[in-house]
């Protein structure tokens, strides 16, 4: 059988797909701000892991990602060293950027150079902020290893504390991406509990914001299990503490995420004053929602028994889509499932993995662990998805838009998870999404495709 | 040591699109081939990445499957892994071929495939052939190219018998399953068929490797610029073949039946039809040539389309202000120049500013801002469409621009698609729905 998962998974990532810690951190480094640059220790092929387009290869500042562009000879006579050193002396003249990270990557790796005593001595040589990180493909790990590692790194020169910062009274939000909307609904909610927010660290935040987070007390992030290196050095080095926070997404989970951020730092209650209460500045949005919910509820279920006579019946995709923001991977990727919850219909999870039953009694394990008891398929790859369905069997498939193609075989209507968006203001926008998805008319033109069938392991 | 290494050096082209891409968009346009990419776990988003936005319609990575080797099959020399997922994804997918596409650290290994290739023909059925990548100092249509090449020495030549009536086209860079590809696959075979010849094998053309195995009954293989670097191949095959230009614009269009024409034995035919065609485009042409003479235009993409491009929109009088050419495995100024004057009869006026696989820095310092409208692919775009009124997003890769209708642009139906794009882009511009210079 083929092997998958060779590496030990990360604890709070067992269904994620592994990745590259070398491509992932490009991913990673692409959109975050600062005077930052990247050298990829590599020939010109692993450099085509970045995209051409959206404005990764250049900012404002100059090219954030370079690349020593080996040649063949240069690998096999091993002027690797030699080249980096030089590169790195380019990049800081020309660019000036406050730091510089060297990764490694499988040539690299391969013919042995010794990129970190390179990075080292040329930081040192020159003056200038270097890091390196030996990352490759040859050593699959997980998404969330990965974002816990470069968080870790980029933090490790945190400055103390500024003075006569009330820290108690101040949270980092970590490993998630947040649109504006999504923030300052937070932000609202955290302050009615009596908090600030310092810093969102995501890949979007500057080097300065990773470089700050020691102005908070308490680093809120998803888990269970996630940010371990992270939590350990912020506690040993800034005496820090980690709160794992739900992801907000529906009401029930919403209230969660504050209840369990009030009751972590003891300093706000929910009722009273706090973000829940009746005239707390969320109030009215939790109203909104909830009853959001219930219209929506009704109608999706009068619709599919009118059509189908049976209650409405949604898979649920893990482990197709390649992220690396925590909204995504934490919860085993099912940070959404409570607004699924909340609409009452049938579940199927969809995991992509291997179809072995070691592998499917170690996902029930995972799944028992997390106390979700709900039915489960595994399918080998993206192109066989289509394979393992009934076209009629699901009203909704919820998962990773790199799937469209299988559903459209199957006549099922997508519902792209990265969509969806967090806190009580959302859950309108996301009924409207499914809404969308499940009652609009386009299939009903088209008969599912004959070619899905076919052995299935 | 490295004294003489420049900035430039490291930095990051379009060009690095590889030839391990190539290898990869190549069997994507295979209906029914499967990309077998030997290498780690990282490498698949060297393929994947770049393509789910280009084609809407087909999703190329479920076609493709790594080996995902690990530091202990490097070692040990270890195909295993690679054999198993052969096997496994062929039991899947029926595949019609499966291309093993060979990354660096694979290529430092310089280890055969011969061993891997007859076990997995003898338990699939299928043809497996390995395209061994050289990404140190090639493109994506090396790869590409050497893709073809492999696909051609694998048929079984011997089982073929030449038609008079069929021939084969070797070297069309089929990037997606969307109309503009589809309707240029199909411009090729009308113009074909207008001179009584068929092409059920067009390497490629999106469709299923059986079509491609019917150029062992091609009586003369044409083959284009893209491919040019495959003509070896088919020497060494003793097949009769025809290295041609690229069928676009009006002079080159009709340079290009001409060539066949005599080639074949059918000029007489080959001059019929294009008297019938210029009848047909003429009013057509005139509609564009009152729009579009004069509007100066700058263009990026690849040499020989480049070249193509540039002489179908100077045909109605457009005036060339820059010209990019992307990447170099095709040429540079030089072969966009020499195609001009040999396939397309056209000279460029004096003062035009060339660029030749431009890093993003000194794309974003281009000089267009006296053009009208620009021609290029996503990457310039998005860094120059704020310069430029109106810009046609044209070549690999067009995320922002899709189509469900034929829109080719070769032949004579693709002058006509060009310029009518020219036009609307301009129109748009005016009627101020896109008024990026704000």
């Amino acid at each position: 059988m083929p092997r998958f998962r060779p590496h030990k998974m990360y604890p709070g990532a067992l269904l994620a797909q592994e990745c590259c810690s070398y491509q992932a951190s490009t991913q990673l480094l692409m959109r975050m701000k600062g005077r930052m640059a990247v050298i990829i220790h590599s020939d010109r092929d692993c450099s085509n892991v970045l995209p051409k387009t959206r404005g990764a290869l250049q900012t404002d500042d100059g090219y954030r990602f370079l690349c020593t562009n080996m040649k063949e000879d240069e690998l096999v006579t091993g002027q690797g060293n030699a080249k980096l050193r030089r590169s790195i002396e380019l990049v800081s003249e020309a660019q000036k950027p406050e730091l510089i990270i060297v990764l490694a990557t499988c040539p690299t790796v391969m013919i042995g150079d010794n990129i970190k005593n390179v990075v080292r001595k040329a930081g040192k040589d020159l003056g200038i902020n270097a890091v390196a990180e030996m990352t490759n493909g040859l050593k699959p790990k997980s998404p969330a290893e990965v974002v816990d590692n470069l968080y870790t790194l980029l933090c490790r020169g945190a400055r103390p504390p500024a003075a006569g910062m009330e820290l108690e009274r101040r949270v980092n939000l970590v490993g998630i991406d947040l649109a504006p909307r999504e923030r300052s609904e937070i932000e609202a909610g955290l302050q009615a509990l009596g908090l600030t927010l310092n810093v969102v660290l995501n890949e979007r935040a500057s080097l300065d914001q990773f470089l700050a987070v020691a102005n908070a007390k308490w680093n809120l992030h998803p888990g269970p299990f996630m940010m371990l290196d992270f939590d350990e050095q912020c506690r040993s080095k800034h005496g820090q503490e980690p709160i794992e926070v739900p992801l907000p997404y529906g009401v029930e989970a919403t209230e969660r995420f504050y209840a369990k951020i009030a009751a972590a730092t003891g300093v706000a209650p929910l009722a009273g004053d706090g973000p829940l209460a009746g005239d707390g500045p969320l109030a009215e949005l939790r109203d909104a929602a909830r009853a959001a919910i219930d219209v929506s509820r009704e109608r999706l279920h009068a619709r599919v028994w009118r059509e189908r006579q049976r209650r409405p019946r949604c898979a649920f995709n893990i482990g197709s889509f390649r992220s690396f923001d925590l909204r995504r991977l934490a919860h085993e990727e099912m940070g959404e499932m409570p607004w699924i919850d909340e609409l009452d219909f049938d579940r199927t999870l969809f995991i992509q993995g291997p179809q072995d039953a070691a592998n499917r009694e170690r996902t029930a394990q995972v799944l028992v662990e997390l106390g979700i008891d709900v039915p489960f398929v595994m399918f080998p790859d993206p192109g066989s998805l289509a394979k393992h369905i009934t076209p009629g069997e699901y009203d909704v498939f919820i998962g990773a838009d790199f799937l469209a193609d299988q559903l459209s075989k199957l006549n099922l209507p997508l519902l792209d998870k990265s969509r969806l968006c967090l806190g009580y203001g959302a859950v309108r926008a996301n009924l409207d999404q499914l809404d969308a998805a499940m009652t609009h008319s386009f299939y009903r033109h088209f008969e599912p495709s004959q070619d899905i069938s076919g052995p299935v392991e | 040591m490295y004294e003489d290494l420049r900035l430039d050096d490291l930095v990051i082209r379009s060009s690095s699109h590889t030839a391990f891409f190539g290898v990869y968009l190549a069997t994507h346009a295979i209906l029914d081939g499967m990309c077998m990419c030997h290498a780690s776990v990282g490498c698949k988003v060297k393929t994947q990445e770049h393509l789910t936005a280009h084609d809407g319609v087909m999703d190329a990575h479920n076609r493709r499957r790594y080996s995902q080797f690990i530091d202990e099959d490097l070692i040990n020399g270890s195909t295993a892994q690679l054999e198993e997922e052969i096997v496994a994804w062929h039991k899947r997918q029926q595949s019609g071929v499966v291309v093993i596409d060979g990354s660096t650290p694979i290529s430092l290994q310089a280890q055969s495939m011969a061993g891997v290739i007859q076990r997995m023909e003898e338990q699939t059925g299928a043809h497996v052939v390995h395209v061994p990548a050289r990404n140190y100092e090639s493109d994506y249509f090396s790869g590409y190219a050497d893709t073809i090449g492999t696909v051609l020495r694998r048929l079984e030549w011997n089982s073929g018998t030449p038609r008079a009536d069929e021939v084969s086209i070797v070297g069309y860079v089929f990037d997606r399953y969307e109309a503009d590809q589809i309707g240029n696959v199909a411009e090729l075979r009308r113009l074909l068929l207008n001179l009584r010849l068929k092409s059920p094998a067009v390497f490629m053309s999106g469709e299923p490797y059986a079509h491609l195995k019917q150029a062992v009954n091609a009586r003369c293989h044409l083959v284009l610029p893209h491919a040019a670097s495959q003509q070896k191949v088919l020497q060494g095959l003793g097949v009769e073949y025809c290295q041609t230009g690229l069928p676009m614009s009006l002079g080159g269009t009709k340079a290009w039946l001409r060539q066949v024409g005599a080639k074949l034995g059918v000029e007489q035919r080959a001059n019929e039809v294009i008297t019938h065609e210029m009848k047909r485009l003429k009013p057509l042409a005139e509609l564009a040539r009152r729009q579009l003479a004069g509007r100066r235009f700058a263009l990026f993409a690849d040499a020989p389309r480049a070249a193509g491009a540039v002489a179908t929109l100077m045909d109605v009088g457009m005036i060339p202000g820059l010209i990019g050419t992307l990447h170099f495995h095709c040429g540079g100024r030089a072969a966009v120049e020499a195609q001009l004057r040999e396939y397309h009869e056209i000279e460029l006026p004096p003062g035009v500013e060339w660029l030749e696989n431009p890093t993003p820095a000194e794309v974003r310092a281009a000089r267009i801002d006296d053009c009208e409208v620009a021609f290029g692919t996503t990457i310039e775009r998005q860094q120059l469409a704020s310069r430029v009124p109106a810009w046609v997003e044209y070549g690999f890769p067009s995320e922002d621009r899709h189509f469900v209708f034929p829109a080719p642009d070769l032949g004579f139906n693709g002058a006509l698609r060009l310029w009518e794009q020219a036009m609307q882009a301009l129109a748009q511009a005016r009627s101020g729905a896109l008024d990026r210079r704000d």
